[in-house]
């Protein structure tokens, strides 16, 4: 059931001449204005109050602190440290060895050879003559003999020690 | 800033009038003007402006009403003889169909809860759900006081003559 069905037409009618009716005017607009600036300078005043009054305590806070905090001593000593050896710096070489011409293949030794063998008797033989054979039943050898001689003192083998022929 | 103003000159133009009207269900002249000046300067000073400012302009003042009450610790409304010891609450006009302060007179020896329904739907054309949520009511009372109220208003307008003739 709608509003409109609860109230009678009569109703309805003294609704609409009320409604012809005018509230009094009760206000001063100007006056609001004004009331709407004062709010507005009074919220600005009150921010700067409230900024000066917060830089202050930062202000005071950071003095306090320099008063009540110990200052930061600076204290200078004086630490000999023993300096290590630096490490040996390998030697050059000088500049004589370095020019001098290094022998470009193995130095050549003659060849000790054991007293018996082959070239050392040969040698003798060369040096002395046949008078520097060693002793030895050569002559009385036969040809085997001698055969097996040459291929002992060939292999450089001891032809005059132990070995009887 | 300059928009605000703006706002503020336009909510002032369309509600001043039905709020200080408003007002005066609770409180004299000289209160029902404070209170809706602070009421537009408090809706001024919203960070974010309400969807219905007409509803919210009604709500702040009738808080604001009742807080004042309670502060003077005195019934504003004391019948007839009172409320036409007040200024006028209507401007009368020569071609009025309804005598302005007849309807003063019958409005004030309405209690509060009935008025201030009336003055909202007539003058303050509110809807019934503005009606119901500044007036804290549910929906449907909003809409059976209100009834209930333009009828009583309308017998007390009733001349003797008129209740005679019918």
């Amino acid at each position: 059931m709608g509003i409109q069905d609860e109230m009678s037409s009569d109703l309805s009618a003294f609704e609409a001449r009320l409604s012809k009716l005018a509230p009094a005017e009760a206000l001063d607009g100007g006056m609001l204005i004004f009331r709407a600036g004062q709010a507005a300078g009074a919220a600005s005043r009150r921010r700067w109050q409230m900024l000066a009054a917060a830089s202050v305590c930062v202000a005071v806070g950071a003095a306090m602190m320099s008063v009540i905090c110990p200052r930061t001593r600076v204290v200078e000593r004086l630490v000999h440290v023993q300096q290590e050896s630096p490490p040996p710096v390998p030697q050059r070489p000088s500049l004589a060895a370095a020019v001098a011409p290094q022998p470009a293949g193995p130095v050549w030794k003659p060849r000790e050879f054991s007293e018996n063998s082959y070239f050392r008797v040969r040698q003798q033989v060369l040096e002395h003559g046949l008078s520097a054979l060693p002793t030895s039943r050569a002559g009385s050898a036969g040809p085997q003999d001698a055969r097996r001689l040459l291929d002992e003192l060939l292999r450089g083998d001891d032809v005059t020690g132990d070995r009887r022929f | 800033m300059s928009d605000e103003r703006d706002d503020l000159a336009k909510w002032f133009e369309a509600n001043s009038r039905p709020l200080a009207l408003y007002a005066r269900q609770w409180l004299d002249d000289h209160a029902a003007a404070d209170v809706v000046q602070d009421a537009f300067l408090k809706l001024l000073g919203q960070k974010h402006r309400p969807a219905d400012a007409r509803a919210w302009l009604f709500r702040a003042v009738r808080n604001a009403a009742l807080n004042e009450l309670r502060r003077r610790r005195t019934h504003a409304r004391h019948g007839a003889a009172i409320a036409a010891g007040r200024g006028e609450w209507f401007e009368q006009q020569l071609d009025d169909v309804i005598d302005a302060k007849a309807v003063q007179e019958a409005l004030a020896e309405l209690p509060p809860e009935q008025s201030e329904l009336i003055v909202m739907r007539i003058w303050g054309q509110m809807t019934y759900e503005q009606m119901a949520e500044v007036a804290g009511v549910p929906l449907s009372t909003a809409r059976e006081r209100y009834v209930a109220a333009i009828e009583s208003l309308r017998r007390k307008m009733v001349t003797p003559w008129e209740s005679k003739t019918k």
